[in-house]
C-alpha cells in the first residue's frame, strides 16, 4: 500500500478546501445535533407532562423570568460577530501566507490534462457523468437540484421544528436533505477528488495513479440483455423500463408514506404531494443507476436515436 | 445594567455577565500576529536574496583583501613581459597596423573606383547602345555581302561605321566627385571632365581591371595578419601558465621562492587556479572599495530588461552577484559557494552574447523573473516550462541558435555531443536537423525533375497539335495557308526554345541529383557485399553480439529475445547480398597474396592510422574515427580486402534509385545496349535512369597500386593474435530459405536499414522518433513506463550504474548520483529520461507485458558517462524556441556560413585526422610513433592548414581536393609533396563538397570570396638569367623538387613546378620575405635581405624584428617601406647587378615554372 | 461705542488673549471628545451606556442598522446560527477588496493574463499574498455558503414566513458557485482551462439549445450558435471566453449577488429576524396551527 499518493492529493494546495469541508461538515453536524438532542429531550419531557407544557418557556437555554427577553444588539451581538470576523481574518491570512494558490502551465489547448477535473465543488456533477449522459448529468440534474431546493419550503407543511434544532420531529425532512447533500453531493465530491484518477478510473487510496492502467469494462445496454435489436423496439422497451421504474418507485414511496407518515400525507395538498414524491423518486434514481452501472455494467437503460438515459 | 426587579434573589443574566473580552483579545492578537507574519513573509522570507547579499558582502571583500594583501604576481604578468612574447605581439601589432592601414587605403581606392565606375557607366549607357545598334546594322550588311569582315569598304556597312565614328567623337562632360581625373588625356577642370564618348568607353575595361587588382591587394593585406594572430595564439596556449618559465624569468628573488614554495605546496594547477588574479593592484583596490561602500543599505534587486523578448526581465544577478566580476572568481574562492562564482570565459562568451542585450535566461532558460526562492528562480517549480539546464548540461542552451553548426566555438561539451551523435550514428534511426540531409534533398530534386519532364511533355504535344493544325490547310487552301503559316511557325519555334531551356534546367538538376546521391553517406558499411566480404563463421556471432568479437566497435548490441533470431538475421543478410559466385560476370579475378612486411610499412606510413586503429601488443595505436582492424583475417576474405583497399568506392553491382535495387550483370546483358558491366555505363538497362556506382562510405582511396593493395591486404588479413572466437562453424543456416522471411522481418523491425544499405530495404525510413525538437516535448508525451511515479519521487533504479566503457578504463563515476540541490534525485524531466534511455535503452519496458512488436527497439550503445551527458546536452538543446526573439537568433554572414557548412564536410571526412585546422589541436596521425621518433622534423607530417586560404589559389585547391594525384591517377600519380610517405587520398568529393571546403578555408583565413590571380608579366631573357642564377645559388632544389627531378633523402619541401597555378603571388612574396612568420613549424630559411633605399644597408628578418625604431633604417633613418628585397649572397654577381626587387623577380620566375 | 473693526491689526495683548482662549477650547475638547460638535456631527448619539444610546448606536448607523436594536437573548451565541451567514458576507467583502486590488494588475487578454499573474506573483509587493487571499477566501466562501444552507435547513428556518428568503438564498448559493467557476478560468493556466472546458462541455449537451443535446441538432443547433457558444463566445475556451468570464466575475455576478443580498438581509428582518432559537412546539399542538397552503 502506498499512501504517498494519498498524501500528495490531500496536501495539494487546490484540494485544501475539500479537506477543510471534510473537517468542518462533521463538526457542524455534531454541533447542530447536540442542540437537536437537547430540544428533543425537552420536547419529550413536555409531552410527558402537559401541565408543565403550559408554563414552560419551551427553550433549553438557561432562563429566568426576570431576565430581559431581548438584549441590545450593541454590544452583545456585534461583539460575537466581531470575534468571528477576527478569527476568519487570522485564519485566511495564515492560509494565504503558507499555501500558494496553484498556477500550472499556461493554457495549451493541444495538451489535455489527464485527469481533467472540474473545480472541486462541481466534482459531484462530474461524477454523475460516468453514469448518465451529459444532458442529464450536466443540465437536468443541476436544475432538478436547484428547483428541488427551492420547492422544499412549499412542500414541507409541518410547522414543527420552525426555529429550533430537532431530530425527533423532523426525521423525514432532515433525513431526506442529508441524503441529498451529504451523500449525493459531498461524498461524490470526495470520491471525485481522492478516488478518481487518470482516465477517470477508480484508484483506491494506496494505489498509485498509473497512467498506463487499462481497465476492461464491458458496458452493455439494458435492452441487449433482452436480445432486442430493432431500434424501434429498443426505444419502446427503454421508455417502458424507465417510466415503469419511476411509476413503481412513486407507488412504493406513496405506499410507504401512507403507512409510516400518514399525518404528512393528510396535511399536503395533491400538488405538493406529487412534487415531493417526484423529487424523492428522482433522488432515488441516481443511486439506482449507479448500482446498475457499477455492479451490472449497464450503461443505457433507454436508447433512442435522439437521446439516451 | 438596567434591571427591573430587586436584585437580591435574581441570578445574574449570563449574557450580561459573561464578557467576551478574552476571546476578542486573543482573536485580535491572532490577526495582529498573522498580519505581522504576512509582512515579514513579504519582505524577508520571500526575499532570500537579502541574506545572500549580506553573505556576499563579507565573503567577497575578504577574498579580495586576501589577494591584495599577499601581492601575487600573476603568472601571465611576467610571461607577457618576456621579450619572446613581446616580439610576437609586436609582429602581430605591426602586421595588423600596416595591414589595417594598407587595407583601409585599398578599401578607399576601391570605393573611389566604384564611384567612378558608377558615373562612367551611367554616362556611356545611351551612346553605347546607339553604337551597338549601328554596329549591328554594319554586321548585318557584311553578312548580306557574303559574310565578309566588317570594314569600311563594304558598301552598306561604310555608312554605319562612319556614324559610329561620329558618335565616338562626340563631346561629353563627366562630373566626378573625386579630384584625380581618370581618363588619361581628358582635360580636368575642377570636378568635371570633358572627353569624347570613344575615350570614355575605352576607359571602362581598365577601370574594372584596376578594381580587380585592388581586391587582390586587399586579400594580400589580410593574409599576414591572420597568420600572425594564429602564431600568437599558438604561443599562448603553449606557454601561458607555464610555472617553470615564470620562475626562471622572475627577477624578484624572494617572490620567486615564495611562489615556488606555494607551488610545491599546492601544486601548479591549484596555484594557477587559486592564487593568481587578473587584476592589477589599483583595480583590485577599486573593486574592494566598490563592494565596501555598498555595505550601507541592501543592494536590492538588480535586473536586466530584454524588450525584444516580450519585455522579459532577468534578475539572476540579484543572487549571482559575481557573474560579471572583473576577475575570475570560482567556487573555492568563495568558500565553496558556487553562487558567487564568476561566469566562465567572460571575454569569449559574454563578449559575443552581451548579458545587457541577451540577459541570462535566453541561453540558460529558467525563470529569471522570480527571486522568491532558488528553486523558483531556476524554474524547477512544478509547472514551469523553461526549466534551467542543470549543471553538467550548461551548454544545452547554445543549440537554440547554433542548431546548424557542428563545431561551436567555446562550446566543447555541446560540440562533443554533436560529434558523438554523428560518430555513433544516432542519426541512422533518429531524424535530426542538419544530419544526413541528402536523401530528403534528393527526393525534392527528383520531384522537380519529374515536374520538368511533365512540362516538357506538355509543350511537345502542343507543338504536335500546332503541326497537325497546319497540314490539312496546306493542300486545301493555298492562300489561307500562307496567311497562317508564319504565325504557326513562330509559335512552334518559341515552344521549341522553351523546351530547350527546360532541358538545360533538367540537366543541372540531374547533376545535382547525382551529387546528392554521391554525398549521401551511411553510418555503417554496405551489407550487399556480405556474401563476398565476410566469412560464414563470423557473421552470426557478430550479429548476436558485435562487442563479443570486437569490444571497441561502435556497432550497438541488439537484444535478441528468442534463440535463432541472430541466425535468421544473418541468413537474410547472406541471402539478400549480391551472389558473386559467377566471378567473371562481376569482373572479380582471384588475387595472389602479397608481402605482409611491405604491407605493414605501407599501412603505417600512407595514413590509414589517421582514421583506423590497430592493436600492437596490448596498446591500441591510431584513431577511433573508423573501425579497429585487428584480426581482420577472422572476418574478411582476402580478395575482398584487396579490392576494398584499392578502391573502397567501387560497388560490386551498381544501384538504380528508381528500380530501387542493384542491377546484375545479367540485366546489363539483357538490356537494350547490351552494355558491358563496367563503371562507365551509367544508365540503368531497365529504366534508363542514372546508376550509382559509388559506395556510401567516407573511406577514401589511397591510389594504391594493385601490388601495394595486395601487400596491405595480406598484412591486415594475417595480423592480430586472434580473438580466440571459433570461426570454423560452416553455418549451414545461412542458406536456409525458410529463415529469409523471418530474418527480413527482424531486420526491418530493428531498423538496420537506417545505418546500412540492405538489398530490398533501401528506402526504409528511420525507425526512431524525430529528435529535432525533442527538448520542448511536453512531459506528458515522454513515456517513463512504470517508472513514472519512481521518477517523480526520485527513486533511482540505476543507482549504482557505471557505464561499462568507464568501468573498462577503471573510472567508476556513477551517472545517476548527481546531488543537485533542487534537482536532487527527481528525474521526471527531459534530462532524466534521455540519460536513463542511453544507459539502459530498454529500461522503460521493464515490468511491461508486451509482445514483440510493441517492445522498445533501441539497441545498447557502449557510451562513457561523459559521452552520455554530452549527447543529452545536445539533444535537450534542440527545442522550438518560442521563448527566443527572432532578432537574437544567430544568422551568420557569408563568411560565417562558409565556415558553418565547411565544418560538416571536415568532420564528415575526418580531415582533422591528419591536418591541423584549428591552431593548437594535435591531429591523430602526428601522435603515431612513425611520425614522432622516426622523423621528428615537420617535413614528414601532413601540411599545416591553419590560414591555408591565404596560401592556396581557390581554383587549384578545388581541383587538388577532387584529384590529389593532379591528373596522374593510380598509374602515374604526380605528387605535390613527393617526399611525404603519408599520402593525400582521393575522397571523390562532389563539386559542392569541394567548393564548401575551399570557401571554408578562405573564410577561416578571412580572404575575400572572389579571387583572380594577377596577370603574369613574362621574364625578359636577362631577367631569366638572373633568376636562374639566384635559383641555383640558393640551391632550392636541395629541399624542393622540380618535376622530372629525382626525390632524394633531403627532399622535404613541395614540388615547385606547381607554384604558378597553386600559390597566390602575394603569399609567395610574403613567404620568401619571412617564412617562419606565416608557418611557425616550417624549416624554410629566410633567403632574402631588405636593402635600405638610401644607404643600401641590408637587414635580415631577425635584425628587422628588433630595430630600435620599427621599419626605419638604423643608420640613415630612411623608411624601410620603400626598400628593396635582395638575395642574401653578396658574392652572386648576377644577382647584385640586377637592380630590381629580387623577390618580385623570383615570384614571377616561380610562376612561370609550370611543367 | 464704535464697533471695533476686526480687520484692524490686533495689538499684542489681544493676540495673547486669543491664544489663551484657543488653549482652553482644545483642553475642553480633549477632556471630553464625545461632547464636541465634530463627534456629534458624525455620530448622531451620545456615547454613554444608556439603553437609548445602545439602540441609537445601531439604528443611527447606516451599516449596523442591518440589525434591529434588540435581538432574542438566545441568539447572541454561535450555537444556533454558527455565524455562517455573517461569515459568508464577511468573506464576500474580503473577496471584493482583494478582487479590486488584483484588478489593478490583471488584463483579461490571452497574451497578458498568464504574464500578469506571474507579475503579481513575483513583482508586485503583496501581490502573491493578495492572490492567495482572494483564492482561499473564494473557496472558504463556498464552504460557508453550503454550511449556512445546511444550518438553515436543520433549524427549519425555511418554514413560513421565510420560504421566499430561502429561495433567494438558493439563488445566492448558485451565484457564489458561478462566481468561483468564472474566477477559476482567469489565470489562463492549464488547471483553469481544462476545468472550465469540462464544465462548459456539459452545457453543449443541453436539450434543444445544445448542439450535442437531445433534439438540439434537429432544430438547427450547431457548435457555433448553441448555448455553449453564448457562454464562451466561441467554440473553445479562448480569448472571448476569458473576457466574458472576466466581465461575469468582476461586474455582473457581484452586482447580482449584491442585489440578492440586499433582498436577503431585508427579508430576514421583515420575516421576523433570525428564526431562533425559538420555543419548541409539540406535535399535539400542530392541529390548531393554521398551516398556510
Amino acid at each position: 500500500m502506498d499512501f504517498q499518493q494519498l498524501w500528495e492529493i490531500t496536501t495539494l494546495p487546490d484540494n485544501i478546501p475539500i479537506v477543510l469541508l471534510g473537517i468542518l461538515t462533521p463538526f457542524f453536524l455534531w454541533y447542530g445535533f447536540r442542540e437537536a438532542v437537547k430540544n428533543d429531550r425537552l420536547i419529550a419531557q413536555l409531552e410527558a407532562d402537559p401541565a408543565l407544557a403550559k408554563t414552560h418557556h419551551r427553550k433549553h437555554q438557561p432562563y429566568h423570568p426576570a431576565w430581559d427577553k431581548t438584549v441590545h444588539v450593541w454590544p452583545y451581538l456585534l461583539r460575537i460577530e466581531f470575534l468571528a470576523c477576527l478569527a476568519v481574518t487570522a485564519f485566511l491570512i495564515l492560509w494565504a501566507v503558507y499555501f500558494n494558490a496553484p498556477l500550472e502551465e499556461p493554457a495549451d489547448p493541444t495538451l489535455t490534462m489527464n485527469p481533467a477535473k472540474a473545480p472541486w465543488y462541481f466534482l459531484g456533477l462530474q461524477e454523475m457523468l460516468v453514469y448518465f449522459d451529459p444532458w442529464i448529468a450536466g443540465v437536468i440534474l443541476p436544475n432538478v437540484i436547484v428547483v428541488g431546493l427551492m420547492a422544499i419550503p412549499y412542500m414541507d407543511t409541518s410547522p414543527l421544528g420552525n426555529g429550533y434544532y430537532t431530530w425527533k420531529q423532523r426525521k423525514f425532512a432532515i433525513g431526506g436533505f442529508m441524503f441529498g447533500y451529504l451523500v449525493l453531493w459531498l461524498a461524490l465530491a470526495f470520491l471525485g477528488t481522492f478516488v478518481r484518477g487518470p482516465g477517470w478510473m477508480i484508484f483506491w487510496p494506496g494505489e498509485i495513479w498509473d497512467h498506463h492502467r487499462v481497465v476492461h469494462e464491458v458496458n452493455v445496454h439494458l435492452h441487449e440483455l433482452f436480445g432486442l435489436t430493432d431500434t424501434l423496439q429498443i426505444a419502446i422497451f427503454g421508455g417502458v423500463a424507465t417510466i415503469g421504474f419511476l411509476a413503481a418507485a412513486g407507488g412504493a414511496t406513496d405506499f410507504a408514506l401512507r403507512k409510516y407518515k400518514p399525518e404528512l400525507f393528510r396535511k399536503m395538498n395533491i400538488v405538493q404531494y406529487v412534487h415531493m414524491v417526484g423529487f424523492l423518486v428522482i433522488m432515488a434514481a441516481l443511486p439506482v443507476k449507479m448500482v446498475l452501472k457499477l455492479a451490472f455494467g449497464i450503461k443505457y437503460v433507454w436508447v433512442t436515436p435522439w437521446f439516451n438515459v | 445594567m438596567s434591571d427591573k426587579t430587586p436584585t437580591s434573589d435574581i441570578p445574574p443574566d449570563p449574557i450580561y455577565a459573561k464578557s467576551l473580552s478574552v476571546p476578542i483579545f486573543l482573536a485580535s492578537l491572532a490577526v495582529l500576529v498573522s498580519t505581522a507574519i504576512a509582512i515579514v513573509d513579504e519582505f524577508q522570507w520571500r526575499r532570500p536574496y537579502k541574506a545572500i547579499q549580506q553573505e556576499w558582502k563579507t565573503v567577497y571583500p575578504n577574498y579580495l583583501e586576501g589577494l591584495a594583501g599577499e601581492r601575487r604576481t600573476h603568472v601571465n604578468d611576467v610571461l607577457l613581459e618576456l621579450d619572446e612574447y613581446k616580439a610576437l605581439t609586436k609582429a602581430q601589432g605591426r602586421a595588423s597596423d600596416d595591414s589595417k592601414a594598407a587595407r583601409d587605403a585599398i578599401q578607399l581606392q576601391i570605393s573611389n573606383v566604384d564611384s567612378k565606375l558608377a558615373v562612367l557607366l551611367e554616362a556611356i549607357k545611351s551612346p553605347r547602345s546607339e553604337i551597338a545598334a549601328e554596329s549591328y546594322k554594319a554586321e548585318h550588311a557584311a553578312q548580306v555581302a557574303g559574310m565578309v569582315p566588317v570594314t569600311k569598304d563594304v558598301a552598306d556597312a561604310k555608312g554605319y561605321l562612319e556614324k559610329i565614328e561620329r558618335i565616338n567623337a562626340r563631346k561629353m562632360r563627366l562630373e566626378w566627385d573625386e579630384k584625380d581625373g581618370l581618363l588619361a588625356d581628358a582635360t580636368v577642370t575642377g570636378q568635371t571632365e570633358d572627353t569624347t564618348v570613344g575615350v570614355a568607353i575605352a576607359a571602362l575595361v581598365p577601370l574594372q581591371e584596376k578594381k580587380a587588382s585592388l581586391q587582390r591587394e586587399l586579400g594580400g593585406a589580410n593574409g599576414p595578419l591572420s597568420a600572425a594572430t594564429a602564431r600568437v595564439n599558438a604561443w599562448k596556449t603553449k606557454n601561458l601558465g607555464n610555472i617553470a618559465l615564470l620562475l626562471d624569468n622572475l627577477d624578484d628573488e624572494d617572490l620567486s621562492e615564495k611562489i615556488a614554495a606555494k607551488v610545491s605546496e599546492v601544486g601548479a594547477a591549484e596555484y594557477l587556479d587559486r592564487h593568481t588574479t587578473a587584476l592589477e593592484a589599483k583595480n583590485l583596490q577599486g573593486e574592494i572599495d566598490r563592494v565596501k561602500d555598498w555595505s550601507v543599505g541592501d543592494l536590492g534587486v538588480s535586473q536586466i530588461h530584454i524588450p525584444d523578448a516580450r519585455n522579459w526581465v532577468d534578475r539572476c544577478e540579484t543572487c549571482h552577484l559575481n557573474t560579471r566580476a572583473p576577475l575570475a572568481v570560482n567556487a573555492s574562492d568563495m568558500g565553496g559557494n558556487n553562487l558567487f562564482a564568476s561566469h566562465p570565459r567572460p571575454d569569449e562568451l559574454l563578449a559575443t552574447h552581451d548579458p545587457n542585450e541577451f540577459g541570462c535566461s535566453m541561453c540558460h532558460n529558467g525563470n529569471g523573473v522570480a527571486v522568491t526562492s532558488a528553486k523558483e528562480a531556476h524554474g524547477y517549480n512544478k509547472y514551469w516550462l523553461m526549466r534551467m539546464f542543470p549543471s553538467p548540461n550548461y551548454e544545452t542552451g547554445c543549440n537554440q541558435c547554433h542548431v546548424g553548426e557542428l563545431h561551436i566555438e567555446n562550446g566543447e561539451r555541446i560540440t562533443a555531443g554533436k560529434e558523438n551523435f554523428r560518430k555513433y550514428g544516432c542519426w541512422g534511426c533518429h531524424k535530426m536537423e542538419g544530419y544526413d540531409p541528402e536523401p530528403a534533398e534528393a527526393r525534392l530534386v527528383a520531384k522537380q525533375i519529374a515536374d520538368l519532364d511533365a512540362e516538357m511533355q506538355a509543350k511537345q504535344t502542343r507543338i504536335g497539335n500546332l503541326k497537325a493544325l497546319l497540314d490539312p490547310v496546306f493542300d486545301a487552301d493555298e492562300e489561307r495557308f500562307s496567311e497562317m503559316e508564319p504565325e504557326n511557325k513562330r509559335q512552334r519555334s518559341a515552344l521549341a526554345m522553351e523546351i530547350a531551356g527546360l532541358r538545360t534546367q533538367k540537366a543541372a538538376l540531374q547533376r545535382m541529383f547525382h551529387d546528392l546521391n554521391k554525398e549521401r553517406k551511411r553510418v555503417g558499411p554496405n551489407l550487399k557485399d556480405v556474401r563476398s566480404k565476410v566469412k560464414r563463421g563470423w557473421i552470426t556471432q557478430w550479429v548476436q553480439n558485435p562487442k563479443g568479437w570486437r569490444p571497441s566497435t561502435k556497432m550497438p548490441v541488439f537484444r535478441w529475445h528468442e534463440k535463432g533470431e541472430a541466425e535468421a538475421v544473418a541468413a537474410f543478410l547472406w541471402q539478400s547480398s549480391t551472389d558473386t559466385t559467377d566471378r567473371r560476370a562481376y569482373n572479380i579475378e582471384t588475387i595472389a597474396p602479397g608481402d605482409p612486411t611491405a604491407g605493414e610499412a605501407i599501412f603505417d606510413t600512407v595514413g590509414c592510422l589517421a582514421c583506423h586503429s590497430i592493436d600492437r601488443g596490448d596498446e591500441n595505436v591510431g584513431n577511433d574515427f573508423a573501425a579497429n582492424l585487428t584480426n581482420l583475417g577472422e572476418k574478411n576474405h582476402y580478395d575482398y580486402v584487396v579490392r576494398w583497399v584499392e578502391n573502397p568506392r567501387h560497388r560490386i553491382a551498381p544501384y538504380c534509385a528508381d528500380c530501387a535495387t542493384d542491377i546484375t550483370p545479367a540485366e546489363f546483358a539483357a538490356g537494350a545496349e547490351k552494355a558491358a558491366f563496367t563503371r562507365d555505363h551509367t544508365n540503368c538497362p531497365n529504366c534508363g535512369h542514372e546508376l550509382q556506382w559509388d559506395n556510401p562510405t567516407v573511406m577514401p582511396s589511397f591510389r594504391l597500386s594493385r601490388k601495394e593493395a595486395r601487400d596491405v591486404a595480406t598484412y591486415l588479413v594475417n595480423q592480430g593474435g586472434g580473438t580466440g572466437v571459433d570461426m570454423s562453424d560452416p553455418a549451414p543456416w545461412l542458406d536456409d530459405k525458410a529463415l529469409f522471411e523471418k530474418g527480413k522481418r527482424l531486420v526491418a523491425f530493428h531498423g538496420c536499414a537506417g545505418c546500412h544499405e540492405i538489398a530490398g530495404l533501401e528506402d526504409e525510413g528511420r525507425i526512431g522518433t524525430e529528435l529535432s525538437q525533442w527538448g520542448s516535448k511536453p512531459m506528458e508525451r515522454l513515456d517513463f513506463g512504470h517508472y513514472t511515479s519512481d521518477a517523480k519521487r526520485g527513486i533511482e533504479p540505476l543507482l549504482d550504474f557505471v557505464a561499462p566503457k568507464d568501468e573498462a578504463d577503471g573510472n567508476d563515476t556513477k551517472l545517476f548520483t548527481d546531488s543537485q540541490k533542487y534537482y536532487a534525485g527527481k528525474w521526471y524531466n527531459h534530462r532524466g529520461f534521455i540519460l536513463h534511455k542511453l544507459a539502459k535503452p530498454e529500461i522503460f519496458d521493464d515490468a511491461k507485458n508486451l509482445d514483440r512488436p510493441a517492445r522498445l527497439r533501441m539497441p545498447r550503445f557502449d557510451l562513457s558517462a561523459q559521452e552520455m551527458i554530452d549527447i543529452a546536452t545536445f539533444v535537450m538543446g534542440s527545442i522550438e524556441t518560442r521563448f527566443l526573439p527572432e532578432s537574437m537568433k544567430y544568422t551568420p554572414d557569408a563568411e560565417g556560413e562558409a565556415i558553418r557548412k565547411g565544418w560538416w564536410v571536415v568532420r564528415k571526412y575526418n580531415c582533422e585526422g591528419c591536418h591541423e585546422i584549428l591552431p593548437g589541436t594535435v591531429p591523430a596521425i602526428q601522435e603515431l610513433p612513425h611520425f614522432i621518433d622516426g622523423q621528428e622534423n615537420a617535413a614528414d607530417r601532413p601540411p599545416y592548414l591553419v590560414a591555408t586560404g591565404f596560401r592556396t589559389q581557390p581554383g587549384f585547391l578545388a581541383s587538388f581536393l577532387k584529384d590529389p594525384s593532379l591528373g596522374g591517377g593510380t598509374k602515374a600519380p604526380k605528387s605535390l609533396r613527393p617526399h611525404l610517405s603519408v599520402r593525400m587520398p582521393t575522397f571523390s568529393f562532389t563539386d559542392s563538397e569541394a567548393n564548401a571546403l575551399v570557401q571554408f578555408f578562405d573564410a577561416m583565413a578571412k580572404q575575400p570570396a572572389v579571387y583572380q590571380p594577377e596577370p603574369l608579366v613574362p621574364l625578359t631573357a636577362k631577367e631569366e638569367i638572373v633568376a636562374q642564377a639566384i635559383f641555383k645559388g640558393a640551391n632550392c632544389t636541395q629541399c624542393h623538387v622540380v618535376t622530372g627531378q629525382a626525390v632524394t633523402e633531403e627532399t622535404k619541401a613541395p614540388n615547385l613546378t606547381y607554384s604558378g597555378q597553386r600559390l597566390r603571388p602575394e603569399w609567395i612574396a610574403r613567404w620568401l620575405q619571412n617564412p617562419a612568420e606565416l608557418e611557425p613549424p616550417t624549416a624554410m630559411p629566410a633567403l632574402f635581405r631588405l636593402e635600405c633605399g638610401k644607404c643600401k644597408t641590408w637587414y635580415s628578418t631577425d635584425e628587422m624584428a628588433n630595430l630600435p625604431e620599427p621599419d626605419t633604417c638604423s643608420n640613415c633613418g630612411e623608411g624601410l617601406g620603400n626598400g628593396r628585397w635582395v638575395y642574401q649572397d653578396k658574392a652572386l654577381k648576377a644577382a647584385t647587378d640586377y637592380k630590381g626587387d629580387h623577390i618580385d623577380l623570383m615570384v614571377r620566375y616561380l610562376r612561370a615554372l609550370a611543367d | 461705542m464704535v464697533p471695533k473693526n476686526e480687520l484692524d491689526t490686533p495689538g499684542l495683548g489681544e493676540v495673547v488673549e486669543k491664544v489663551q482662549e484657543a488653549k482652553d477650547l482644545h483642553l475642553k475638547w480633549l477632556k471630553n471628545p464625545f461632547e464636541t460638535e465634530l463627534w456629534r456631527s458624525i455620530f448622531r448619539h451620545k456615547v454613554d451606556d444608556a439603553p437609548r444610546n445602545r439602540s441609537l448606536a445601531v439604528l443611527s448607523n447606516v451599516f449596523l442598522h442591518l440589525h434591529p436594536a434588540k435581538v432574542n437573548r438566545d441568539a447572541v451565541r454561535y450555537t444556533f446560527t454558527w455565524g455562517m451567514g455573517g461569515i459568508t458576507f464577511y468573506l464576500f467583502l474580503v473577496l471584493t477588496f482583494t478582487g479590486v486590488a488584483l484588478m489593478f494588475y490583471y488584463h483579461p487578454t490571452k497574451a497578458d493574463a498568464f504574464r500578469d499573474i506571474l507579475y503579481l506573483k513575483n513583482d508586485v509587493p503583496f501581490g502573491n499574498f493578495m492572490r492567495n487571499m482572494h483564492r482561499w477566501a473564494a473557496h472558504a466562501m463556498i464552504i460557508t455558503v453550503w454550511t449556512h444552507q445546511m444550518r438553515v435547513f436543520m433549524t427549519g428556518s425555511y418554514k413560513p414566513p421565510r420560504e421566499f428568503n430561502w429561495n433567494v438564498g438558493v439563488i445566492l448559493l448558485l451565484v457564489t458557485m458561478l462566481l468561483s467557476f468564472t474566477g477559476y478560468l482567469l489565470p489562463d493556466d492549464q488547471l483553469g482551462f481544462w476545468a472550465v472546458t469540462v464544465g462548459t462541455n456539459m452545457a453543449r449537451a443541453t436539450p434543444l439549445i445544445g448542439h450535442e443535446g437531445p433534439l438540439g441538432p434537429e432544430i438547427g443547433a450547431t457548435a457555433f450558435n448553441d448555448i455553449r457558444f453564448a457562454m464562451l463566445g466561441g467554440s473553445i475556451v479562448d480569448a472571448n471566453a476569458l473576457l466574458r468570464a472576466y466581465i461575469w466575475h468582476c461586474v455582473a455576478l457581484p452586482l447580482v449577488a449584491g442585489i440578492f443580498m440586499i433582498v436577503h438581509f431585508w427579508r430576514i428582518r421583515k420575516d421576523g429576524s433570525i428564526s431562533g432559537p425559538a420555543p419548541v412546539m409539540l406535535a399535539s399542538e400542530v392541529k390548531t396551527a393554521k398551516g398556510r397552503r
